[in-house]
């Protein structure tokens, strides 16, 4: 499988500050030990050989109760320094494919059949109330993703196939913020 | 996988503590002592904040685990990063989970090779240093049992009596990892599910560790008696939260039941998973998000209601 990131939003918001990761979206998504597929590949045998390929994504995003912005008003009040709000939404395309590995030395871009593709999105936007216990204090505590239908070939745009990746190739803005 | 996010999903049934010792010729605990911070990466903006940093010094007061003590210094270093950036793709999240080192904190040091001169890996040992080096004593001991006739029961005792519920998710991944048979761990299996006192991230993680190893064809000729254990858990868990974690877990068995190339020896198992999940709609009162996962497998299994 190929995959790449479409968009992202990861903000992160204490009383007095707003913490941003960015990336250069489109990127590929995956990491540096099978670019650039997204995750371990199978190896057609031979002749007529089937191989069923699994796809799975957990994304991820951590913040901490506390600002770590030193700059940031120390309590009292007791909201001061605490997390706040948490914006995560990522856009995803992935694609199935084969590939011709001869040509994939000297024709990269073109050693790919492109089988299928979808896209698919998931979003989590949480309200933090840290007068509740460590469990209750995000709302909502879930949110299902999208999955879109899946296309046969592939479909609009292009994987992106270099070597940058998220989990490594991303930045992160620390700036004061209006009080909340 | 690691894709912006976190590990793949299986694994936390595939690796933990023991892989770590498994791995290691020698663990020594001790505290940090020494402690020195180089800050190697920070934010952007008006007001930076460290991102990544490396940490290093020395293992006071080292209690050998497993091998004897390395010769005095026990120097160290270790690589930590900021929980508002994504996860490192190469540490796994119950490493991550652990947090960070601090001055004059308990670590545990894992060294690969008896002869190494600093450790691979470092881990902070939390909030109960001495609960987990229990724990880690305990499943060196079990690991140094050559024999799999005699390391098999010893995993199996552990699981059905370990002290903590890592200790017990350690020997059910160890277990699986070394091929036992359904028939012999069943027993135990049931006798977790019977037991009050098991608690639900236990019950979660046993349920979950199942159903991926059945997806895996780990119990072979077996697989049918361990998707009706799912499927009895299913029914019997006692809220909404726990039968929509069971849910999930069983689509993906029906995922790998519903997969083409021979199909027609998995539909027994999917037939199993299907009476069970219309035997649940049956008795009604289910959570939205219960009701969703319903309706997604309808689109694919019409015979579920």
């Amino acid at each position: 499988m190929l995959q790449t990131v479409l968009t992202n939003d990861r903000r992160t918001r204490y009383t007095h500050t707003l913490i941003e990761v960015t990336v250069n979206a489109p990127i590929r998504d995956g990491d540096a030990n099978n670019k650039p597929y997204y995750d371990m590949v199978a190896t057609f045998a031979n002749d007529g050989d089937q191989k069923t390929v699994h796809h799975e994504d957990s994304p991820g995003q951590g913040a901490t109760w506390t600002d770590p912005r030193p700059g940031a008003p120390a309590p009292p009040p007791s909201k001061h320094r605490q997390l706040r709000q948490v914006f995560f939404s990522n856009g995803f395309r992935a694609w199935l494919v084969a590939r011709n590995l001869e040509w994939s030395g000297h024709h990269k871009d073109d050693s790919f059949i492109f089988l299928r593709n979808f896209d698919w999105s998931m979003s989590l936007n949480v309200t933090v109330d840290m007068t509740k216990a460590v469990g209750a204090r995000g709302t909502p505590a879930s949110n299902p993703p999208t999955v879109g239908a899946v296309g046969v070939g592939k479909g609009g745009g292009s994987p992106n196939l270099a070597d940058p990746y998220p989990n490594v190739d991303h930045q992160v803005t620390t700036n004061p913020a209006p009080a909340l | 996988m690691n894709a912006f996010a976190g590990s793949s999903a299986d694994e936390i049934y595939r690796s933990g503590p023991e892989s770590l010792i498994a791995a290691s010729q020698v663990v020594v605990a001790g505290r940090v002592a020494h402690y020195a911070r180089q800050v190697t990466s920070e934010s952007a903006g008006a007001e930076p904040i460290p991102l990544t940093w490396t940490l290093s010094g020395h293992i006071g007061q080292p209690i050998a685990i497993k091998g004897g003590l390395p010769t005095p210094p026990l120097v160290f270093s270790r690589r930590e990063r900021s929980m508002l950036v994504p996860p490192d793709p190469d540490v796994p999240d119950w490493q991550s989970d652990l947090g960070e080192v601090r001055p004059d904190g308990p670590v545990v040091a894992f060294y690969g090779a008896a002869t190494d001169q600093r450790p691979g890996t470092v881990l902070p040992a939390g909030e109960d240093p001495a609960a987990l080096v229990a724990l880690l004593r305990d499943l060196a001991t079990i690991q140094a049992i050559k024999s799999p006739e005699q390391r098999t029961p010893a995993w199996l005792d552990y699981l059905r009596r370990g002290g903590s519920e890592a200790g017990r998710m350690a020997a059910l991944r160890s277990l699986i990892g070394m091929g036992v048979s359904w028939s012999t761990l069943a027993p135990v299996l049931d006798h977790l599910s019977a037991d009050p006192a098991t608690g639900a991230r236990l019950r979660e993680f046993t349920f979950g560790i199942v159903a991926f190893a059945v997806a895996q064809e780990r119990f072979g000729e077996q697989q049918g008696p361990a998707v009706q254990f799912l499927c009895r858990a299913f029914l019997a868990a006692p809220d909404a939260a726990t039968a929509l974690m069971d849910l999930l877990h069983l689509k993906l068995v029906l995922r790998y039941t519903g997969q083409t190339e021979g199909r027609a020896a998995r539909l027994p198992l999917e037939r199993q998973i299907i009476d069970a999940l219309n035997q649940r709609a049956a008795a009604g009162a289910w959570s939205a998000e219960l009701a969703e996962q319903y309706r997604q497998i309808r689109r694919t299994h019409p015979a579920v209601r």
